[in-house]
């Protein structure tokens, strides 16, 4: 089923021309004029010119706040509205949704793509493990001897499958930690947090604090969607998700081997076990164990562009625009510090 | 004309549009310090052109002429090394299929290399498999091992590690690989235009920078950067491992008496043989395909982290933590 998030729902509403935060904004920044003027008429009742310049110079700010709140009037609306098809045409997300469902989308198609991939490594791991590890012991007497005939086979390659699956249960969670992520934003940011900041600078001790929380929420509702989109797009569809491109021919050499000796081991099970080993290794398990490391490691470099580094790519960009749409909205954000969350 | 450019055309001619307006506006209401502002962007503007003429030149003309330097650079090298390849002998090596860009014969390179990456991992593989199996070999006697495999620990402890190293390796070479596709795919036709249009207002100007600075990075230093220090290294990548194996035991019809122990004796008289061939794969096949699949790679990844950081602050943006912040992730 997939995962539905709350913005849809709860704030994304068609009919919804003027939510309820848009109003408390507009009665808020009344509330601020109003406060100004009040300045204004006492600065001009005592002679204070340094009042009167400040209540101008506010009445400046108040009239950008306004601005903002229309342009964010629109932009929110649009945030609601707007498809991940408008950005990417040939999209594979269906048409109607918009761009925190579009993003949503593709994480997870990510996530279940992995998390195919790590049942199927399971799966085969623990059918792997014990025919690999099996001690075949005969001691009558207390005399003779014990050996592990198909050790061989997997011994080398177990290390670098468990490895591949670590590696792709953290590129799964920081998947879904993403998918939250963006269900929290569209719908924390959009109902709570842009209301608050905007409100925040509507008056003047909270004026730059209320800039940085809507550079924040600006940050969050566009750039991050459309870079999640923009990769989903271009990574999910146009990589190999387990590629055999550089293992040309193991299809060709597990092709060669024939699968009858293997399953004669199970209808023939007798005291011929010690032929295990040759049976297993004409039956192509070497070979596919093998094969199969190769393309679970390919998988977990997957795991890792999509789980690791384009989060922290996404993350970069995202710090970089918030600086920078922070400046312009009232006080720059210590990007020192931010980044040692990284 | 391709997508991109003109893309970035459009991009850059409503950068100018929007700036003479805002003149245009500023002179009708008398507004100088509205002028000021907007021939301040209009100088930004002009810039923005400029970069863009040369962002188009570069991955352009300029990804072919570094293409024919790297080129005659690798033919060089080799020839350093005694080895002569002629420039048709180059393009069977590393078939770029008409792509001649650096971003290609990167990944081409590359490919060749994790090549020998998996002739390591299967020559490991197969000749380590009796060792396994002859270590795990043991005979009782009254509860006393007269006779154990423990003495082929160090082949299957080393066949371990080769092949660990090798896994490590190919991930990283999957990692680099679809990094190096995601960026052919997405930097001239996504970030390319994506970086102009955020360069061309102010309170984007510098996420703009730095997105010009990343795809300029990823699209053309990186893979640049790798193909310089691959080839001033003065060692060309030659796929070290042994030509043949031994005679291999039959590992079949063990239930015939003596058969097990045949294998641990095969095991036994090859040791040293095998144990050789296998510090021969690590001197002259692992180190190199590591050295050139993990540590150069990293190299490259430095001096292209030092290039956007240094990049974006000449593009119009400051940014001295994001980028060492990344460097720190990696």
């Amino acid at each position: 089923m997939a995962y539905e998030i709350v913005v849809t729902d709860a704030i994304c509403k068609a009919n919804l021309v003027v939510p309820d935060w848009q109003l408390a904004s507009g009665a808020a920044l009344l509330a601020s004029v109003a406060l100004i003027v009040f300045f204004y008429l006492i600065s001009k009742l005592f002679q204070n010119n340094e009042g009167l310049s400040w209540a101008k110079l506010e009445l400046y700010e108040v009239f950008v706040t306004a601005i903002i709140i229309i342009a964010l009037a629109g932009a929110t609306n649009l945030a609601c509205n707007a498809k991940a098809s408008w950005l990417i045409p040939s999209t594979s997300v269906p048409q109607d949704y918009n761009i925190y469902r579009g993003s949503v989308f593709y994480l997870e198609e990510f996530s279940d793509k992995i998390m195919l991939i790590t049942t199927s490594l399971y799966a085969f791991y623990s059918w792997m493990d014990p025919i690999t590890s099996m001690t075949l012991t005969g001691k009558p007497l207390g005399i003779g001897t014990a050996i592990q005939p198909t050790s061989g086979i997997a011994a080398t390659v177990k290390p670098g499958m468990t490895n591949a699956f670590n590696m792709l249960i953290v590129g799964y969670i920081t998947n879904k930690a993403q998918m939250f992520l963006v269900d929290f934003f569209s719908f924390g940011f959009l109902k709570y947090y842009l209301p608050l900041g905007i409100l925040m600078r509507c008056f003047t001790p909270t004026r730059r604090i209320g800039g940085t929380i809507i550079a924040l929420a600006l940050g969050f509702l566009f750039v991050y969607p459309f870079l999640i989109i923009m990769e989903g797009e271009f990574g999910l569809n146009s990589l190999n998700l387990m590629s055999d491109e550089f293992i040309p021919n193991f299809w060709q050499e597990l092709g060669t081997f024939g699968f009858s000796s293997f399953t004669a081991i199970f209808s023939d099970l007798s005291l011929d076990a010690f032929n295990l080993l040759g049976a297993l290794l004409q039956s192509g398990i070497g070979v596919i164990a093998f094969g199969l490391l190769y393309l679970f490691s390919s998988a977990a470099s997957y795991a890792f562009l999509f789980g690791l580094f384009f989060p922290a790519f996404n993350v970069l960009i995202l710090v970089t625009t918030t600086r920078y749409l922070s400046k312009s909205m009232g006080e720059e954000i210590d990007v020192t510090n931010l980044t040692r969350l990284i | 004309m391709m997508d991109w450019v003109l893309l970035t055309i459009i991009i850059v001619l409503l950068s100018f549009s929007l700036s003479a307006l805002m003149i245009v506006l500023s002179r009708a209401f008398s507004n100088k310090g509205l002028e000021q502002w907007a021939k301040g962007e209009m100088v930004f503007a002009v810039s923005t052109f400029f970069l863009a003429v040369f962002f188009i030149a570069l991955f352009t003309e300029g990804n072919s002429i570094a293409f024919e330097a790297m080129k005659a650079l690798t033919i060089e090298n080799y020839a350093q090394q005694g080895i002569t390849i002629t420039p048709a002998q180059f393009d069977v090596m590393f078939p770029v299929q008409g792509e001649r860009t650096m971003i290609r014969l990167a990944e081409v390179y590359m490919g060749s290399t994790y090549s020998c990456l998996r002739e390591i991992s299967q020559y490991t593989y197969a000749i380590s498999a009796p060792f396994f199996f002859g270590e795990s070999f043991t005979k009782d006697f009254f509860m006393a091992d007269v006779l154990s495999g423990w003495g082929l620990k160090p082949i299957t402890q080393t066949a371990t590690n080769i092949m660990n190293y090798a896994v490590f390796t190919a991930l990283l070479f999957r990692i680099f690989q679809q990094m190096l596709e995601f960026v052919a795919a997405t930097a001239l036709p996504i970030f390319l235009p994506v970086g102009i249009l955020l360069r061309a207002f102010p309170p984007t100007r510098g996420s703009g920078a730095y997105v010009l600075a990343f795809v300029m990075g990823f699209y053309f230093v990186f893979p640049l950067a790798y193909l310089m220090v691959v080839n001033l290294s003065l060692n060309p990548f030659v796929c070290g491992i042994p030509d043949t194996l031994p005679n291999m035991p039959n590992t079949c019809s063990m239930s015939e008496p003596g058969r097990a122990e045949e294998i641990f004796l095969w095991d036994t008289a090859h040791f040293t043989e095998v144990l050789g061939a296998l510090e021969k794969i690590m001197e002259r096949g692992l180190n190199g395909v590591f050295i050139n699949l993990c540590s150069l790679p990293f190299l490259a990844m430095v001096i292209t982290m030092s290039f956007i950081l240094s990049t974006t602050n000449l593009f119009g943006a400051n940014l001295p933590e994001v980028g060492r912040g990344f460097v720190k992730l990696i």
